[in-house]
């Protein structure tokens, strides 16, 4: 099997039995194949952010399971999340995504450090990811040197520096302008398509979801439409 | 890597850091300067008056201590001298005769503590040499007395004037004599320069009628403040039936209490120096940690280690406060050895108190390594302390909800 995430009826409930249980996930069952580039879509409260981060082990389910590959992710605890984040797991968030007091080659580093990288490594990596976002000019600025979308850019760049199975990205254009969006999907599209990153990504914004090639629909919790193009 | 970040990251609000760093350097500072001037006036004193007249051990006859009279002398005895002299760290060891007498010249009388001693063993100790004030000092033979400066002034004698000390000597025969005036003495103590005759001890002895006497041996060793390392090796060897030997913690036991009193009631300040220092650290740790929620969250959601993250926010608890004691040790130094060199003398009614304590009425400090490291220590434990708050935070963080904040 080539899914890279698997989810067999994922739930996740709020104060459950109360007056005031919400069913933030209420059994979904999705598979994302490796080379996708998929879009989460959905009102409001409807579960998405819920969904990608029971997915990116940042988060337990009350019911149902997910795998990543192999991995029953939502059975390892704590600090085995952590360490599995670092090693499969690309994230890209809403907005603030750097660690502020390093520059934007550090920032991509960093991951590789974590991963204790070899120094060469690192060096070429750091690089190569860079340019492939457009910033190789930019490495040694702050994030607070680059605008939104950069700092946008530079976190995918670093999403991608662990070499991870996918790419989670929760809103990643929530907080940018529509060129600086749609550089950063142009970005996203090119990696997927040249080096078949797997993107995972929620959204409210029409014209991210007219550039997914699948769009999974989430409303009170449930899939209610999943179309491929 | 990790220290980078904790580097950095202290820098990001650097007026709140500048501020944290400056009560820290101030109660360092502060604190530094209170045990500093403690222990040069108390410890100088003792120092001082151990080893320019009172020695790091006595030895006496059992009980003279207690009752310090004549009667209660004992006989001067070379082999102990050099039994005692050749132990280990002891330095010099010196014979005293010691009575009182009242002192005459013209109209003027004083109550005067009168001492024979080896002018040429003395020079370990009381060091006629060193302190001559005025004129010469005594040789062994001599039929000649020196004075304390002021006592000299008080019965406005000067060098070469005759003065007549009259007394009581061994076994309550009467004692008195005439005695050339050679020279004056100027000790680091109020109370000898006030009081003190100095005389040859052969010269003592006949005065007081107390042919081979002695009050007793003061001994001089190689540690002011552990005078127990040579004591132990000396009582094994004495006779302690006959004999008491005794460190000068013991026989100046108010001088020791007064030390105390003095230490403990700067610790209370200290204390009070230190907690607000150590407010201050905390409140900026805890407005740091708040700040950066979203930032740790961040962190560990992209696969940092707790542990890594823990380790960076401790080094910034401590790098922080390492700074402040290195900055205020750095400061409190050249101003503490500044005035060590350029003692400030006392005026009026302190410099009254003083005197009165035997103390001389000066600001002394010292510069002791070890009241900066001992403060540098015990600021870094309470650090230590306030770096279990991150600890505990943030093993028991959770990266989704440290987000949302
Ligand atoms: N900690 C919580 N306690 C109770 N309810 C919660 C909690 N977190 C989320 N919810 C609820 O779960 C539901 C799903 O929330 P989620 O954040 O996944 O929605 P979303 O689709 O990402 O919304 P948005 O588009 O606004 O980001 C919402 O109704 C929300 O109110
Ligand atoms: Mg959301």
């Amino acid at each position: 099997m080539s899914a890279v995430i698997r989810t067999n009826n994922l739930q996740k409930y709020y104060n459950p039995g109360e007056p005031l249980e919400v069913r933030a996930l209420d059994g979904v069952t999705l598979e994302i194949e490796r080379g996708e580039f998929t879009a989460i879509v959905g009102p409001s409260g409807s579960g998405k952010t819920t969904l990608l981060n029971i997915i990116g082990g940042l988060d337990h389910q009350t019911g149902g399971t997910a795998h990543i590959g192999d991995t029953e992710i939502t059975a390892l605890n704590d600090n085995q999340l952590i360490d599995f984040r670092l090693h499969n797991i690309g994230f890209v968030f809403q907005a603030y995504n750097l660690i502020p007091v390093l520059t934007a080659k550090e920032n991509v580093e960093f991951i590789m450090l974590l991963q204790k990288r070899p120094k060469a490594e690192r060096d070429a990596r750091t690089e190569e990811l860079l340019t492939e976002v457009g910033l190789a000019d930019k490495m040694n600025n702050r994030p607070m040197e680059m605008s939104g979308g950069q700092q946008q850019r530079v976190a995918v760049a670093r999403a991608l520096a662990s070499k991870p199975q996918f790419v989670l990205a929760d809103e990643p254009t929530a907080n940018l302008d529509s060129q600086s969006t749609a550089d950063l999907l142009d970005i996203m599209a090119e990696l997927n398509q040249k080096e078949h990153v797997t993107f995972l990504f929620s959204t409210h914004d029409q014209r991210v979801i007219d550039r997914a090639r699948r769009v999974v629909t989430l409303e009170d919790g449930k899939i209610i439409s999943d179309v491929r193009k | 890597m990790i220290f980078r970040l904790a580097w950095r990251n202290i820098w990001r609000n650097k007026r709140r850091t500048f501020i944290t760093l400056t009560s820290i350097m101030m109660a360092v500072f502060l604190s530094n300067f209170m045990i500093s001037l403690n222990e040069g006036v108390f410890g100088n004193m003792m120092d001082t008056m151990t080893r320019t007249f009172l020695g790091h051990v006595q030895v006496h006859q059992n009980g003279y201590w207690e009752d310090q009279i004549l009667d209660n002398a004992m006989e001067a005895d070379d082999e102990l001298a050099n039994l005692m002299l050749s132990t280990k760290h002891v330095i010099a060891v010196t014979p005293r005769l010691e009575s009182f007498g009242l002192a005459s010249f013209k109209e003027q009388t004083k109550a005067t503590q009168v001492v024979g001693v080896d002018p040429e063993l003395e020079s370990e100790l009381m060091d006629l040499e060193k302190h001559l004030y005025e004129g010469r000092i005594v040789t062994r033979e001599d039929n000649a007395i020196m004075l304390g400066y002021k006592l000299a002034a008080d019965l406005k004698a000067v060098i070469g004037d005759t003065l007549v000390i009259i007394g009581q000597g061994y076994h309550g025969v009467s004692a008195a004599g005439k005695y050339e005036i050679v020279g004056f003495l100027k000790l680091p103590s109020p109370v000898l320069n006030r009081r003190m005759i100095v005389m040859p001890l052969a010269l003592s002895q006949y005065l007081f009628s107390a042919e081979n006497l002695l009050t007793g041996y003061t001994l001089l060793v190689d540690d002011t403040d552990r005078p127990e390392k040579a004591t132990a090796g000396i009582i094994r060897q004495v006779d302690t039936s006959k004999y008491e030997v005794m460190t000068w913690p013991e026989l100046m036991p108010e001088m020791v209490q007064m030390r105390t009193t003095k230490v403990a009631g700067s610790f209370i300040y200290i204390g009070i120096l230190y907690l607000i220092a150590g407010f201050g650290i905390f409140a900026t740790i805890l407005m740091m940690m708040a700040e950066r929620s979203y930032e740790f969250g961040i962190m560990l959601s992209v696969g940092m280690a707790r542990s890594r993250l823990i380790l960076m926010m401790v080094m910034e608890t401590l790098l922080i406060t390492i700074l402040g004691i290195l900055a205020g040790s750095v400061l409190s130094y050249p101003a503490l050895y500044y005035m060590k060199v350029n003692p400030v003398p006392l005026g009026g009614v302190a410099a009254k108190t003083y005197e009165d304590m035997g103390i001389e009425p000066l600001i002394m400090t010292s510069t002791d390594i070890s009241i900066f490291v001992d403060n540098g220590l015990f600021l870094f434990l309470i650090s230590c302390l306030i770096a279990l708050y991150p600890i505990i935070k943030i093993w028991k963080m959770n990266p989704v909800e440290a987000m949302h904040k």
